[in-house]
């Protein structure tokens, strides 16, 4: 009788959906060693992207928490990808003890989450085609051009307070991939976005980084507000690592040998 | 950075069966729910009506991202008891497809008639025996076409979860085009593994339709 | 002593303001076939519900077989699966075959195994001639052939008996027989019947008493005989008037 087959089949669905929530729900992670979980947001090389071989996210990022993990004292790291806009209740609901996804050090942020000390300065690159002869040495430069922004970064607000909406057209596109598109398809004129973003597209494409902007924007690493204990740690762990060799083999590894 | 393509397609695939099992389990959390919540709603007295049109009418006005929100972030907040992702990914899911399922089986139970289940009730069926061996047998059978409709929109909204950390199909793509910048194969690859998946599932739906189809009444739509 | 299955005593029903049944009284006993006749709208097909509580009454007494059901501590499924209905509109289950619209009382209300539920409901369906048919679906069945295979599903739970409320009405003139022939056959086997219908012929046939109800009581009872060639009463004379000027001229046409 086939129906006797359908409603075995309907419980054994629901036996295994039981299961599965209950394996979630109710198993403890096996907690012998002391893991570090950090948050971050692959997709913006090279600081974390994911790499295709190992399906592992890795990056600059990536290298320099695990490094600070090691020195204060846990025995690894479990890198939770995720967007870059659930880092922020990720750390609030506990669910991640770190973000490092080359996060802006802004005010609003800082009303939320508590930054380490900056580890990296944001520069923003002047990217065009190769064939243009665009000469840009000042925001100023930029008037009355197309340009072209990733909404929600540094670019985008840079350009939007020392550009102006009325002084230039402003395009935010979702992501930087979709500007670069733009960009080679001739519907802007530049492209301002973070330089290491620019580093890694400028060989793909026939275009080319005219100009660099000091934007005096750092970049930060997240924890939990009033963490006091992790960002004291973080922070000290930081100013060893920067001031020693590994810092400039870090930045080798990821930039070439330019910083 | 250089990938090459056998790699690009193990990340896809890898990103594809997260899609897969996340979609699975979902649409079968929700279609558990959702028939209860359509029983509840043509066969339930005033109160658990009322409960579950309401039920209905709040899961389907909250976005999927919230519902989300809620439930990875916000309980951990307020109760202190965290869910891991996947599992906040599937009930999530699960609980919007629910409220859109039960719709599905409601007009499918409506459109079983009344007589027969005064003929049921006729023979002595309890009010369960009823709903198991008369209304959902048909109800189902009406209800195929548009579920699978519903399957496929659960398939594609699987990629919201990225949001809570399930790296499934979209998220792989968006990984590869992250270091190749190269959107149009890798877009276009995630693509094709879509469409796969719903055409293998609107393949499933008419087998399953033409396996149970009623013999002598027509289309299985008719309702 | 006959035993009496089924006594109604000041049956009741109303919806709103429109009191549908006000007052009916009868019984039936063991082997019995009685036929309801009156017009359209009644509420002959309320009374009939009433009997099995498909319609909750609002007043009166039922028994059968000496349990009053009308009460709350009665198990009403139960009894249920001892009342035999069919209905005008057959209502078979549109997803099962003949067969197994035969059997799913068998099995899911009386729980008797698979092949002995199969065997009783392929004996049903050769009672009403039909167990050539036992794999169609309702769809694939003419509306004389459903109507016969919703008669062997009341008939496979051994029901102590049967109610019919209009069972033809629903048919092709040219269908009606069939299923008439089928009920004559069940009367003249002594299967309890309460059957509302329209049917003068089949009344006189196999009634062992016809009752009219008009107003929502039993205005006129008495013998077949009785009843539809001599009516006391006005009302019954004008309703059987009109059944009569309806058969002829659909006999003319």
């Amino acid at each position: 009788m086939d129906k006797k087959v359908l409603y075995t089949i309907i419980i054994v669905i629901i036996l295994i959906i039981a299961g599965v929530a209950a394996y979630y729900a109710f198993t403890p992670p096996a907690k012998e060693e002391k893991v570090l979980v950090v948050g971050t947001a692959s997709g913006f090389p090279p600081f974390e992207y994911v790499d295709p071989n190992t399906h592992q996210v890795v990056g600059f990022d990536i290298d320099l928490i695990t490094m600070i993990a090691h020195k204060i004292g846990y025995d690894k790291v479990e890198i939770k990808d995720m967007e870059f806009d659930s880092l922020i209740p990720a750390l609030q609901a506990g669910t991640i003890d770190v973000a490092i996804a080359g996060m802006t050090i802004t005010p609003a942020r800082e009303k939320v989450v508590d930054f380490s000390k900056p580890y990296w300065h944001a520069d923003q690159a002047v990217v065009v085609r190769k064939d243009s002869n665009l000469v840009v040495n000042s925001p100023e430069d930029l008037h009355g051009l197309k340009i072209g922004v990733q909404t929600g970064t540094t670019g985008e607000s840079y350009v939007t307070e020392k550009v102006g909406k009325d002084n230039a057209t402003i395009k935010s596109y979702p992501s930087y991939v979709e500007a670069v598109q733009a960009l080679v398809n001739g519907q802007i004129d530049v492209i301002v976005v973070d330089t290491p973003v620019a580093q890694n597209f400028v060989h793909k494409y026939d275009v080319k980084i005219i100009h660099t902007f000091e934007t005096g924007e750092t970049y930060g690493i997240a924890v939990k507000k009033g963490n006091t204990k992790l960002l004291n740690e973080i922070n000290s762990a930081l100013d060893e690592i920067m001031n020693s060799p590994e810092w400039n083999q870090l930045v080798n590894k990821y930039f070439g040998s330019s910083s | 950075m250089e990938v090459t393509l056998q790699a690009a397609i193990g990340m896809l695939l890898a990103g594809a069966k997260i899609t897969i099992i996340l979609s699975f389990f979902s649409i079968f959390l929700g279609f558990i729910l959702g028939i209860i919540v359509a029983i509840a709603e043509v066969y339930g007295g005033k109160i658990v009506k009322g409960i579950a049109i309401g039920y209905e009418n709040i899961i389907r006005g909250i976005p999927l991202l919230a519902i989300y929100f809620i439930l990875f972030f916000s309980i951990p907040i307020m109760l202190g008891i965290g869910m891991s992702p996947f599992l906040a990914a599937i009930v999530g899911l699960g609980i919007r497809s629910s409220a859109y399922q039960s719709q599905i089986f409601r007009s499918g139970i409506q459109a079983v008639d009344k007589g027969q289940v005064e003929a049921a009730q006729s023979l002595g069926m309890s009010n369960g025996q009823i709903i198991m061996h008369v209304v959902l047998p048909q109800a189902l059978r009406f209800s195929l076409p548009a579920w699978m409709n519903e399957y496929t929109i659960v398939l594609k909204d699987t990629s919201i979860a990225l949001a809570i950390g399930i790296i499934e199909l979209t998220a792989r793509a968006n990984q590869l085009v992250a270091v190749t910048v190269e959107p149009f194969l890798y877009y276009g690859m995630a693509g094709l593994i879509y469409l796969a998946m719903v055409l293998s599932v609107s393949y499933f739906a008419g087998y399953l339709s033409k396996k149970y189809k009623i013999k002598g009444v027509g289309g299985m739509i008719r309702a | 002593m006959p035993e009496e299955v089924l006594k109604v005593i000041n049956l009741k029903k109303r919806y709103g303001k429109n009191e549908v049944i006000r007052g009916v009284s009868f019984s039936i006993n063991r082997g019995e076939t009685k036929v309801v006749i009156g017009p359209s709208g009644a509420g002959k097909s309320t009374m009939l519900r009433c009997l099995n509580r498909l319609v909750e009454p609002d007043g009166g007494k039922i028994y059968f077989n000496g349990i009053d059901i009308t009460s709350k501590d009665v198990d009403i499924r139960e009894i249920r699966s001892k009342i035999g209905f069919v209905f005008q509109h057959f209502n078979l289950f549109k997803h099962l075959t003949a067969l197994d619209n035969v059997k799913i009382g068998l099995k899911v209300v009386k729980k008797i195994d698979d092949r002995e539920a199969t065997e009783r409901a392929y004996q049903a369906l050769k009672a009403v001639k039909l167990e050539n048919e036992a794999d169609k679906y309702p769809a694939q069945l003419s509306g004389g052939q459903q109507q016969r295979v919703a008669i062997a599903r009341a008939l496979a739970m051994d029901p102590e008996i049967i109610l019919f409320d209009e069972p033809t009405s629903a048919l092709d003139p040219q269908l009606v027989g069939e299923v008439l022939d089928v009920m004559k056959n069940l009367a003249k086997k002594h299967v309890t019947m309460l059957v509302v219908t329209h049917e003068i012929g089949f009344a006189l046939s196999v009634a062992d008493e016809v009752l009219f109800f008009y107003n929502g009581v039993i205005w006129e009872k008495g013998t077949p005989k009785e009843i539809i060639y001599n009516p006391k009463k006005k009302e019954t004379k004008e309703f059987l008037g009109r059944i009569f000027e309806l058969y002829s001229r659909g006999e003319n046409s």
